[in-house]
């Protein structure tokens, strides 16, 4: 009996850790679906090599947006401000999605880790950039 | 001379002064110290007057001091970097033609951009507005310094003309407070 109960205890642990893993497994992000991205940290450089760390609001960023990649854009949260940039490109690459685009005289970049939805990001203008860094979330 | 004598000299004296615009801030007392009659007095005053306009370079009928030119306006303004960072929603729709027209679709990007701006494209810097705002600053603090030394050498131009014009009268026999 008592080695069933242990059995038991296992294979219920086992399953356990599995089940979250098949879930987040299944829910990579890889732009199947829209997901939510927050921007935490804000790196703003310019051209003489100083940077300084920002808020996403200090630079004017929404702390949130949308990425919808097949959509084809990116766009905040908040309709009623309704910003959004057009997707130009994307590309997968070593569990890694690559999202570029380009408005207002800026381009930009995004990779997200298709696995736990890290984010990094560029914008850059002429003689100024802003490095991004933040996580993604499915909703 | 009678002490109402004197005081018909020293109010017809301090009439002519409010005459002449010399003294118009601060009209000193002068006392004929040798009877000198008022036209004397009046004769005197105005060989002084250009004898201490000619030593201190201030004239009070005229005050005018040299002091450096009141800085501009909007001297060192900084100026938006191209692309409008500061844009809002005014500026949206330009902002989304560029956009949709960078994308090949001009019509798109400007009716995205009418009602919005762009998401990353309307980052702007923090550094900008600092800059804008301590520039202001430093605008009205240089407004407000050239305005307490066009005081200060106004009323430094003023003191020494006065010294100037007493220490003339004094010479001629004048008693001048």
């Amino acid at each position: 009996m008592k080695l069933l109960a242990a059995m038991w205890a296992v294979s219920s642990a086992v399953v356990m850790c599995v089940v979250p893993q098949q879930a987040a497994a299944a829910g990579k992000y890889d732009g199947s679906t829209p997901m939510i991205c927050a921007a935490l940290m804000v790196t703003e450089c310019e051209a003489d090599g100083r940077c300084q760390y920002r808020t996403a609001e200090n630079v004017n960023l929404p702390a949130l947006f949308r990425v919808d990649t097949k959509g084809m854009k990116v766009r905040n949260l908040e309709a009623e401000k309704g910003r959004e940039s057009p997707i130009k490109n994307v590309e997968h690459a070593n569990g890694k999605m690559l999202l570029q685009g380009a408005d207002a005289e800026r381009g930009w970049t995004l990779v997200i880790h298709e696995d736990n939805g890290k984010m990094s990001g560029t914008v850059s203008a002429d003689g100024e950039g802003f490095v991004i860094f933040g996580q993604c979330a499915l909703p | 001379m009678t002490s109402g004598w004197k005081r018909f000299v020293l109010f017809v004296c301090s009439g002519m002064l409010c005459s002449i615009p010399v003294v118009a801030a601060a009209q000193p007392y002068i006392y004929p110290n040798l009877g000198q009659s008022p036209q004397q007095q009046e004769s005197d005053k105005g060989q002084c007057y250009m004898w201490a306009v000619q030593q201190t370079g201030f004239d009070p009928a005229n005050p005018q001091v040299a002091a450096a030119p009141p800085p501009p306006q909007h001297y060192g303004q900084p100026q938006a970097p191209p692309g409008g960072l500061f844009r809002g929603a005014a500026g949206g729709a330009a902002l989304g033609a560029v956009g949709g027209a960078i994308g090949g679709d001009a019509g798109k990007g400007a009716a995205i951009g009418a009602g919005v701006g762009a998401l990353f494209g309307g980052i702007r810097r923090m550094r900008w507005e600092q800059e804008q705002q301590q520039q202001q600053q430093q605008m009205q603090q240089q407004q407000q310094s050239y305005m307490a030394q066009q005081q200060n050498s106004m009323a430094q131009g003023r003191a020494n003309y006065e010294r100037a014009f007493g220490a003339c009268m004094a010479g001629r026999g004048y008693t001048v407070r």
